[in-house]
């Protein structure tokens, strides 16, 4: 086999990058971040929601420029750190990185779990399904970055023929004029607020990691950018539908307004939709977990030669045992608060710092990595 | 090795000579004596006469031409080979080659191919994969006339056949087609070098080829498309792919495959590309149907009665209550007897399968609703189910939708919406893992081509099918010149 068809078989042509952003972006929060940017900004949270896309896409592009400064074949945020911080303080900030992305992925496994039992089985022993979900998990997430990016590539159809178009049937019952008055807020609650929205989007660093497999790393920001877009409309839609559809106090004790909102519709021979919608979902939060633990395996793998099928068994060992730990949303609340905490920290704190450690210390070549 | 190898010729008749069809005649022939020895059940009795036996009887024989060169080259037939290597002559000896000998010059033969034909269907109508629109040319179970099939319609000398031999004991001649023009080097290296690989004894089929040289041999899908169409053959030749041909089978090979290839029908070509879509719409809707409806049917009647609406609930639950069993026995009960019907229907002759469907499907079905055993909604989906999952133009893959029913029935039964699509995520990672010939099996959806989703879910004009799918990765993208469109309004012209 040639050099160029061994490579492809681990490499993922850029147009996934698209269905990777979108995974990595959008996960539970969808059903329910409306209530959480509508604390401080109101009604007027729509903006908040812009900006914070708008930041995501600056981010985007800090992120191309430090990659693009590297080896392509080895630009990632593994050898970015110790490149730029020296082994002994990289291997700690890469550590940390696996240990961020790895409760990123158990929150959103365990905020799901959490959702499928309030919602759908209040009394059910969820033990024996989880297992199982972890057991598929492991046969994704083994599949290495190209059937990750297969399921992203499936989680994002799921959104699209399903959530999507069940949400635009709620257009008849869409209240426009909730909306009214507009820019009713200061600038600063909305600055608070988009920093709620920013929130939401903590994920998409998971392409520090994957870029180096990407087939041609010049040609992905294009569809980086329209993942992200998407998403942000995604967001902005599901948004302003719950705006339009609850009143405001209505709202703030809502837990899923998403889900709330699509039971209400019905479709001939089906009604309550949110249980399709819920179960559908699982793949969407299959691909979002997934992409995540490949992100830990991967980086273990390049920071400590750890053999990533045993950081996988380990991680997904670790989730069985710390699900049970959680008994319910109150006790998710917390972690995903400080979840978000590190990961803006990291995101608009961080990768900036990197850009201009990058920038300061360019032109240097670091071996590129080999596929074998 | 099972079988035994003769180490040289006189052992190796002596092994002949034990079974009675083994037939050794002397010849006197210009002073030397010659011997030929031969299975009479191999050879064709006319040919031998004719190719054999008549120019060494009637012809003058030359002076001094007692080698067997000369002797050779008498006779009106080619294809002869003269060896005195001890297993190309007990293989051949096999394969229905005459031996022919001079006593005088040691062990060296001349080996005459002679063999018999007997035993081959005369009519190459497609028996199982049937279609109404177009011709109806299938293979038999001859290698040489599928060869002949297949070459008759590509006259060009780009249409390569290499062959392979498989089996210890069958010894089948395998044969790998492909356009050396258009199919990537790598999958024609990775066939060859895959089925050079294989030991087997026997050969039955090239349905077995699909699994012993499979990319995962765990899977329930086949990796491979075989059929027995030669249209299907030559299109798939076209687009890049390889053929596999197997002494003995009727079936052709043809890989790398993608899972939608076996939604394909060679009708959607010739009817107009509106039609052909629809049915393959309807032929994808229809799987997908078969394979989640009655897991639905379980997951709804045994954790979600809000999902279903009021009008809907009534004669639901009308048609159920008398049912003394769960919805997921209910359904296995249905679903096996189907099972039953098809496995039935399948292995009895024609005539006595139509009735077993009768009586299965009709009179069963009537029964055990009213003996309350099962419910009239129920029979309506778990028959509609099977009808659909008939509707993949290749069998194998039928028998692949039938079976991955049932691990989704049992989720759903166990946690309802949730396991139903624990089950299609297990479905979707697997098919996404899957390859076929080291090429990805989901394809054009995953890896996504824009261009080659022209032919997919839908089958566009032939304006637009003028290229190559791009994941078989061919040599050359382009097929023919599409002729160009003319978009002109009679509004503006009058």
């Amino acid at each position: 086999m040639t050099e160029a068809a061994g490579r492809e078989r681990y490499t993922i042509s850029s147009i996934h990058l698209l269905c990777v952003m979108y995974v990595s972006i959008v996960d539970v929060s969808l059903m329910g971040f409306q209530r959480e940017v509508v604390n401080d900004a109101g009604y007027d949270a729509w903006m908040s929601v812009l900006l914070a896309g708008l930041g995501v896409h600056l981010l985007l592009r800090l992120i191309f420029g430090i990659v693009s400064r590297y080896e392509p074949s080895n630009a990632t945020i593994v050898a970015i750190n110790n490149f730029c911080f020296g082994r002994a303080v990289g291997s700690v900030l890469n550590a940390a990185f696996m240990a961020f992305a790895l409760l990123g992925a158990f929150l959103t496994y365990r905020s799901y779990l959490e959702m499928c039992k309030l919602w759908i089985f209040p009394t059910m022993n969820f033990w024996p399904f989880s297992l199982l979900f972890l057991v598929l998990l492991y046969y994704a997430v083994n599949g290495g970055l190209q059937a990750v990016a297969g399921i992203c590539f499936w989680g994002l159809l799921s959104s699209l023929l399903f959530v999507a178009p069940f949400s635009m049937m709620l257009i008849p019952y869409l209240h426009p004029v909730n909306l009214m008055p507009a820019f009713d807020h200061s600038f600063a609650e909305v600055m608070r607020s988009s920093k709620q929205m920013a929130a939401q989007y903590i994920g998409f660093e998971v392409l520090l990691v994957a870029y180096p497999l990407l087939q041609h790393p010049s040609s992905s920001r294009k569809w980086a950018h329209a993942g992200v877009l998407l998403s942000t409309c995604m967001f902005l839609w599901l948004l302003l539908a719950a705006f339009m559809y609850f009143s405001r106090g209505q709202i703030l004790h809502t837990i899923w307004p998403t889900l709330n909102m699509i039971s209400v519709l019905e479709i001939p021979l089906m009604q309550r939709l949110e249980y399709l919608i819920l179960s559908i979902w699982l793949i969407k939060i299959l691909a979002n977990i997934s992409l995540g633990l490949w992100a830990v395996c991967h980086s273990a793998k390049l920071a400590f030669r750890a053999k990533p099928r045993i950081v996988l068994v380990v991680c997904l060992l670790l989730f069985a045992v710390l699900q049970g730990a959680i008994k319910d949303l109150n006790d998710i609340q917390p972690i995903r608060t400080l979840y978000n905490q590190v990961g803006l920290w990291f995101l608009y704190a961080f990768i900036p710092l990197l850009f201009v450690l990058t920038w300061l210390r360019r032109r240097k070549r670091i071996s590129p990595l080999k596929y074998t | 090795m099972v079988h035994t190898e003769a180490n040289d010729l006189a052992s190796l008749i002596g092994l002949a000579k034990r079974s009675s069809d083994f037939v050794t005649s002397e010849l006197a022939f210009s002073g030397a004596p010659l011997s030929i020895s031969y299975f009479k059940t191999l050879i064709d009795n006319k040919l031998l006469r004719e190719h054999l036996l008549d120019p060494l009887q009637t012809r003058a024989p030359e002076p001094a031409s007692s080698d067997l060169e000369a002797i050779v080259r008498m006779l009106p037939i080619d294809g002869i080979e003269i060896t005195a290597d001890v297993h190309v002559i007990q293989t051949k000896l096999f394969k229905g080659h005459v031996l022919l000998r001079s006593n005088q010059r040691g062990d060296a033969c001349a080996l005459i191919p002679l063999d018999s034909r007997q035993g081959v269907r005369q009519s190459n109508i497609t028996e199982s994969e049937f279609s109404v629109v177009g011709t109806n040319v299938g293979f038999i179970e001859d290698l040489e006339t599928n060869i002949h099939l297949i070459r008759s319609q590509l006259n060009v000398p780009n249409l390569v056949v290499k062959e392979v031999a498989i089996g210890s004991m069958s010894r089948s001649r395998v044969a790998v087609l492909y356009l050396d023009n258009v199919a990537n080097e790598d999958h024609v290296s990775n066939m060859l070098h895959r089925l050079e690989g294989v030991d087997f004894d026997v050969l039955f089929d090239t349905s077995q080829l699909d699994q012993i040289i499979s990319d995962n041999s765990m899977s329930p899908f086949p990796l491979f498309t075989t059929t027995e169409r030669r249209d299907r053959v030559i299109f798939a030749l076209l687009m890049g792919q390889v053929a596999v041909a197997s002494e003995g089978s009727a079936y052709f090979l043809v890989g790398p495959s993608t899972l939608f290839d076996f939604f394909l029908s060679s009708e959607d070509y010739l009817l107009p590309w509106t039609l052909a879509s629809f049915f393959r719409i309807i032929r994808v809707v229809g799987v997908v149907y078969s394979v989640f409806a009655s897991a639905l049917y379980v997951a709804i009647t045994t954790y979600h009665y809000e999902v279903v609406p009021k009008d809907l609930l009534n004669p639901l639950i009308f048609s159920r209550n008398n049912i003394p069993i769960s919805p997921i026995m209910e359904v296995l009960f249905l679903e096996i007897t189907v099972e039953l019907l098809r496995e039935a229907g399948a292995r009895l002759p024609k005539r006595i399968g139509q009735t077993i469907g009768v009586v299965g499907g009709i009179i069963l079905g009537q029964a055990a609703v009213e003996a309350a055993l099962t419910s009239n909604i129920l029979i309506i989906v778990v028959s509609l189910s099977a009808l659909a999952s008939f509707v993949t133009p290749i069998y194998k893959m039928s028998n692949t939708i039938r079976f991955i029913r049932f691990p989704i029935i049992l989720l759903a039964a166990l946690w309802g919406g949730p396991g139903m699509l624990l089950g299609c995520g297990f479905l979707l990672v697997h098919i996404t893992r899957l390859r076929s010939l080291g090429s990805p099996y989901t394809a054009p959806f995953y890896p996504l081509g824009p261009k080659e989703l022209k032919d997919s879910l839908v089958r566009s004009s032939y304006q637009a099918l003028n290229e190559r799918p791009g994941y078989l990765k061919p040599k050359s993208r382009l097929r023919y010149k599409p002729k160009p469109v003319k978009r002109e309004s009679i509004l503006d012209k009058e």
